[in-house]
């Protein structure tokens, strides 16, 4: 073989080279050889350890490097690293792209190839970098930097950090958080809805209480007045005094008592009324919905069956046409569309026949629903307030309520991830309009 | 020579009770001024206007002060005040806001329409009736 004989070969030259053989085993030179041999044979081994410990690094760092190319390119952020571009003076007035991520040539729709090496200038078309001072002040080893811009062309929100990973570098990572600021401005204006909801709800309370604790201090001065009469009358002094005390103390247990006592019961009342709706809009708001396809024709048929007394007694001419189906729930829906009926009747104009109309249609993922009345109508400047729980536009006895409705109305709505609006001119009518999803929905996935 | 012209209280408010708490605190406080009440806004502007509510019809020779309340059915406190500010006859009379809302963007509202003072409710009787008592002091010192 080839191989074997060229190391025999090998050997045989070696031995020839450094007089190695039988004999010079016994020459006095042969240490010094044999220190040499080890050394030889001692570096080879290094070098050969040292090559293969450098194979395995430099795998190592090749593994590295790709499970780092794999990351940035599996990232949902965008990230772009860039090189700060400088003018004759040092002046920061570009900046490079580097190298950029997929999620980048997705999001951006720019592609790598066309990114890396260009200007920013040139691949945003931007006269001015925007944020330039602070990227320089990153790549020159200032602390990392943050922002959040609106892409107008892209129409999304991000939330980019600035970082530096070598002087006069720096790498951009924008986070999409469109979706978490519609979620927080979703999040704020339900914030504002509670606090006037709380505001409305205890300055309605507040009142009777005024009324309570008036009444009461009163009744407990007429109690005083009592208890002294009563004295005086004990002590016997004087038949006039007597008789009146005994005036006054008939006019008191007659008269004012009952008067203080019904104030308070009043207001106790009242203060019920108020704390029951309070409970049954928290109700309806807690509710968990049981979604399904709703016939709405005979939903509404039903709701309509349902005030057939009014109707009659109103004179009112309720004119339906077909409407299309929804997914919601059914208990609900009958509650919206009652206290939208239930209002064109109340809010009914004595000078002419009431007319409510209720039609619907269909706009790709919604259904709308329409009640529109010739009723009273709503001034502008109450609308504002309309869905505001306990708001009433106007209340005496003939119109009396909780001032709930719309607010029950609004909720289930919502709750329904559709909306209610309304249109309304004074002295002539209102139109409410319903929307209400036409695919199913999960009532916890909001927006 | 000023005329001498005898002050009367209105109270506008829907809840009898308060008007009647307000109407007995006053009186408690001291004044001895005449005291009427409307529950709501268009009775009042049908009395400052010149009809006859009640039986009752604005007099040429008395001088009226307001406590407004602004919740009322009909016409309400605000629109009371936008109405009584553009109208001459009605101008000069003053208007105490009296009420339990105590939202600051209402209460400059009140003040932006023109009315004199405001005064929020309180719901504690004692705070409530000391309230009236030094409106009752106010007023009595109040030359019309």
């Amino acid at each position: 073989m080839p191989a074997s004989s060229e190391i025999l070969d090998t050997e045989t030259l070696r031995n020839k080279i450094i007089g190695l053989g039988e004999k010079s085993i016994r020459k006095s030179y042969y240490p010094e050889l044999q220190r040499r041999i080890d050394e030889l044979e001692g570096s080879n081994r290094r070098l050969t350890t040292e090559i293969r410990e450098r194979n395995a690094s430099e795998e190592a760092l090749r593994e590295t490097n790709e499970k780092y190319r794999a990351l940035f390119d599996t990232m949902t952020e965008m990230v772009t690293i860039q090189e700060i571009v400088r003018d004759g003076s040092g002046k920061p007035v570009d900046l490079r792209v580097l190298e950029c991520n997929e999620s980048f040539s997705r999001i951006s729709g720019i592609d790598a190839t066309e990114a890396i090496g260009q200007l920013a200038s040139e691949l945003y078309r931007v006269s001015e970098i925007p944020y330039l001072a602070e990227f320089a002040r990153v790549a020159e080893g200032g602390d990392p930097f943050f922002y959040e811009e609106w892409n107008q062309s892209l129409r999304r929100n991000f939330a980019v950090s600035v970082v530096s990973p070598k002087r006069d570098i720096v790498a951009s990572i924008a986070t999409d958080v469109t979706d978490l600021s519609r979620a927080m401005d979703m999040l704020c204006e339900k914030n504002r809805e509670l606090e006037n909801y709380l505001y409305v709800a205890s300055h309605d309370l507040r009142s009777p209480l005024v009324n309570i604790q008036g009444f009461s201090a009163r009744l407990s001065r007429q109690i005083s007045d009592i208890a002294a009469r009563i004295k005086v009358i004990k002590g016997g002094e004087g038949d006039v005094g007597d008789a009146g005390d005994m005036v006054e103390l008939a006019k008191l247990f007659e008269e004012n008592i009952p008067r203080s006592l019904e104030f308070i019961l009043t207001n106790v009342q009242k203060m019920d009324r108020l704390i029951n709706a309070l409970l049954t809009v928290s109700r309806t708001g807690r509710l968990t919905l049981n979604v399904k396809s709703v016939d709405m024709n005979a939903l509404v048929k039903n709701v309509i069956d349902a005030f057939a007394f009014q109707i009659e007694q109103s004179g009112a001419k309720i004119e339906l046409s077909d409407l299309p189906p929804c997914f919601g729930d059914e208990n609900l829906l009958n509650q919206l569309f009652s206290n939208l009926i239930a209002n064109a009747l109340k809010y009914r104009d004595a000078a002419r026949p009431l007319v409510v109309t209720i039609s619907g249609y269909v706009t790709s993922r919604t259904a709308s629903y329409r009640v529109k009345d010739t009723g009273i109508g709503i001034e502008s400047k109450h609308l504002p307030r309309l869905w505001d729980v306990f708001f009433r536009v106007n209340w005496d006895s003939e119109t009396k309520g909780d001032g709930i409705g719309l607010s029950i109305v609004k909720m289930i709505a919502e709750k329904h991830q559709g909306s209610v609006s309304v249109e309304s001119t004074a002295g002539e009518g209102s139109v409410f309009t319903v929307e209400i999803p036409v695919v199913r929905f999960d009532e916890r996935a909001r927006g | 020579m000023a005329m001498y012209r005898e002050i009367e209280i209105i109270i506008v408010d829907d809840d009898e009770g308060h008007a009647e708490l307000i109407g007995e605190g006053l009186a408690e406080s001291g004044v001895s001024y005449a005291i009427s009440r409307f529950s709501n806004g268009e009775e009042l502007w049908t009395f400052l206007t010149g009809g006859t509510v009640f039986g009752k019809t604005r007099a040429a020779d008395r001088a009226y002060i307001l406590l407004l309340d602004i919740n009322m059915p009909k016409v309400d406190g605000l629109e009371i005040l936008t109405r009584m500010k553009a109208n001459p006859s009605t101008h000069d009379i003053p208007i105490i806001m009296l009420t339990t809302t105590d939202d600051p963007l209402e209460i400059g509202h009140c003040y932006r329409l023109g009315c004199n003072a405001y005064i929020t409710k309180p719901v504690d009787f004692a705070s409530f009736a000391e309230t009236l008592r030094r409106l009752g002091l106010f007023l009595q010192i109040l030359k019309l």
